[in-house]
């Protein structure tokens, strides 16, 4: 387990010098809430009720939005540059050590949960300036994101590590979360979709984690009324770790089956 | 084309313990594009002794990278049996990843380190490990302490990768075509690195399609054509044995006597081209005999020569003897 602290290091510094995605990371959100603020002062200006049972629709996005921004980070972002590590065969050479595949994801999902961390902070911070109510603490809306962020990450290295390139990856990153998003109650109250399916996306770990963070927002609760929902997002961790750690084959496979094709070629 | 390979043999335990890499019958096979599988390695037996540097030649496809490969742990083998420092990379790969050192034929490093860095984070992974600075100082890189990989030229970018698998202060070192597309210089610098390293008591074991390179940093050299071994010894050995013997040529008027020529010391053969002023070539046991006898007989007859050199067998030779074809084609 030696390896973690420097992989956490490493991957620490990469991110943060990767500038163009990091600012990416933080304007992606900004945006969203800027429309979505825009569309709500909109409609009340015109009039329009934009609360439904009290609840004013601007703070029910908001955990939507955060979720959202922390599924973009995890996952796409994620999936990518795993994937361009296996094109550009840095994955091939950490091969060459004795770094465990557990330690190396280890060490890279800690550093990315540092920046979602800081992605989380900007988007409550930008969303309370344009008026949302946050009755409980922000702070655990920020560990509720980070337990959910464990689950995506580790789902991102396992596409990246089953994507051929990063285009591959981005593809599959978008199959895998957009309709998980538009499902998990992300946008619009999980409540008005067919029963089995509202079955279905409880069992994953988005909407127990909006749930757990829209009773914080808005009803102020404190963790013993969420117990349920951080256990059922708490218990994917484990779960997708092990699915990445499975997935992440030897990346000689898929090398030397490119080998062979040029060796093919030559002769 | 299967020559045997002779070698003075070992009792097996013996070369085991001595040795620090033995591998016998090693075999990869690979989906054939058009179905069926092919044998990219086709039982290749080899000897690596501790403390020499060892060279893989053969042309593009022979199967040297997967060969290695399999050494290192890095790729499965379908058959035949590995030690590397009397461990089998199936067994414990990670034992034996912790006492060698490998460079890939085309790795490319975290895009946002630094140098330092890398090394350091390398570093990190072993329980024994040498510092970042005297790892960039001994191939002089170390005013790009600072630097990303990308910044760096073709030739700094192979001596790094050289570095880097030093990290772990390895016994056995891999070298994956340490100096394709690098220019006389920069090849030059890492010839240099390489040989430092032998001088360290490192053993090297290193893949080229580079004759020249082969023969100037090889102790002995195996080559390896289709996935098999075909000779093996060292460069001398294999330039006398399996080469075409030394050549002296000259040009001179046409028309001299093919049977005075062949007649004289240490000449085995005579053969002429061209028209006018011809080419004459002698196959000679020994150039030290030929050449001398050859100048007193040009000056008894008046012949003038001109153009006179003498060629001795090169591995491309060897090569062309052993498979029938050229290492560059």
């Amino acid at each position: 387990m030696r390896s973690i602290l420097p992989m956490f290091r490493a991957s620490m510094r990469s991110i943060v010098r990767d500038r163009q995605t990091l600012i990416g990371a933080t304007v992606f959100p900004t945006i969203f809430l800027l429309a979505f603020a825009a569309f709500d002062i909109g409609l009340t200006g015109a009039g329009l009720d934009t609360t439904g049972g009290g609840i004013d629709y601007f703070d029910f996005v908001l955990p939507g939005i955060l979720g959202m921004a922390t599924l973009q980070f995890a996952i796409f972002w994620t999936s990518g540059s795993y994937a361009r590590m296996g094109e550009t065969k840095v994955l091939r050479r950490l091969e060459a050590t004795p770094v465990p595949k557990g330690a190396f994801l280890v060490g890279q999902v800690l550093a990315r949960l540092v920046l979602v961390a800081v992605q989380a902070a900007v988007v409550l911070g930008v969303g309370v300036v344009m008026g949302a109510d946050i009755a409980g603490n922000l702070l655990w809306m920020i560990v509720l994101t980070l337990l959910g962020a464990a689950t995506f990450l580790s789902l991102g290295f396992a596409i990246g590590a089953r994507a051929a390139n990063v285009d591959a990856a981005g593809m599959m990153s978008g199959i895998a979360v957009m309709p998980i998003v538009f499902l998990s109650g992300a946008w619009f109250p999980i409540e008005g979709l067919p029963g089995w399916l509202e079955t279905v996306m409880n069992w994953l770990p988005l909407a127990p984690l909006l749930e757990a963070m829209r009773s914080v927002m808005i009803e102020g609760a404190g963790i013993g009324a969420i117990g349920g929902e951080i256990a059922q997002v708490v218990a994917w961790i484990p779960v997708m770790f092990g699915v990445a750690v499975l997935a992440m084959r030897p990346a000689s496979s898929r090398a030397s089956r490119r080998r062979l094709r040029t060796a093919e070629a030559v002769a | 084309m299967t020559q045997t390979v002779t070698e003075t043999p070992m009792p097996p335990e013996e070369r085991r313990t001595q040795a620090a890499v033995v591998v016998e019958g090693l075999v990869k096979h690979y989906p054939h594009p058009d179905g069926g599988t092919f044998a990219a390695v086709d039982g290749v037996d080899l000897t690596v002794r501790r403390g020499e540097v060892f060279g893989i030649l053969g042309p593009n496809g022979a199967g040297k990278t997967t060969t290695l490969e399999m050494i290192e742990g890095l790729t499965r083998r379908d058959g035949g049996r590995i030690s590397v420092l009397g461990m089998d990379p199936a067994d414990d790969p990670l034992a034996v990843k912790r006492r060698i050192g490998v460079q890939l034929q085309s790795s490319a490093y975290f895009e946002f380190l630094r140098l330092g860095e890398i090394l350091d984070l390398f570093g990190g992974f072993y329980p024994k490990r040498l510092a970042a600075d005297d790892l960039l100082a001994r191939v002089g890189l170390t005013g790009k302490r600072n630097a990303l990989v990308g910044e760096l030229s073709g030739g700094q970018a192979q001596r790094f990768s050289i570095v880097a698998a030093l990290v772990n202060d390895p016994d056995v070192v891999f070298l994956d075509e340490p100096t394709t597309g690098l220019d006389p210089q920069a090849r030059r610098n890492v010839w240099d690195v390489i040989s430092s390293l032998a001088n360290e008591g490192r053993t090297v074991i290193l893949t080229t399609h580079s004759m020249e390179e082969a023969e100037a940093l090889s102790d002995r050299i195996a080559i390896i054509d289709h996935g098999r071994v075909v000779a093996v010894d060292t460069p001398l050995a294999l330039m006398e044995r399996h080469g075409v013997g030394t050549r002296v040529a000259f040009a001179a008027a046409g028309g001299l006597d093919l049977d005075v020529l062949g007649g004289l010391a240490a000449v085995d053969d005579v053969r002429a081209t061209g028209n006018g002023t011809t080419r004459y070539v002698l196959a000679v046991s020994s150039p030290d005999v030929v050449v001398p006898a050859l100048y007193r007989w040009a000056v008894e007859r008046g012949v003038d020569l001109a153009d006179v050199t003498i060629r001795r067998s090169t591995l491309e030779d060897v090569f062309l003897n052993l498979t029938g074809s050229r290492l560059r084609d």
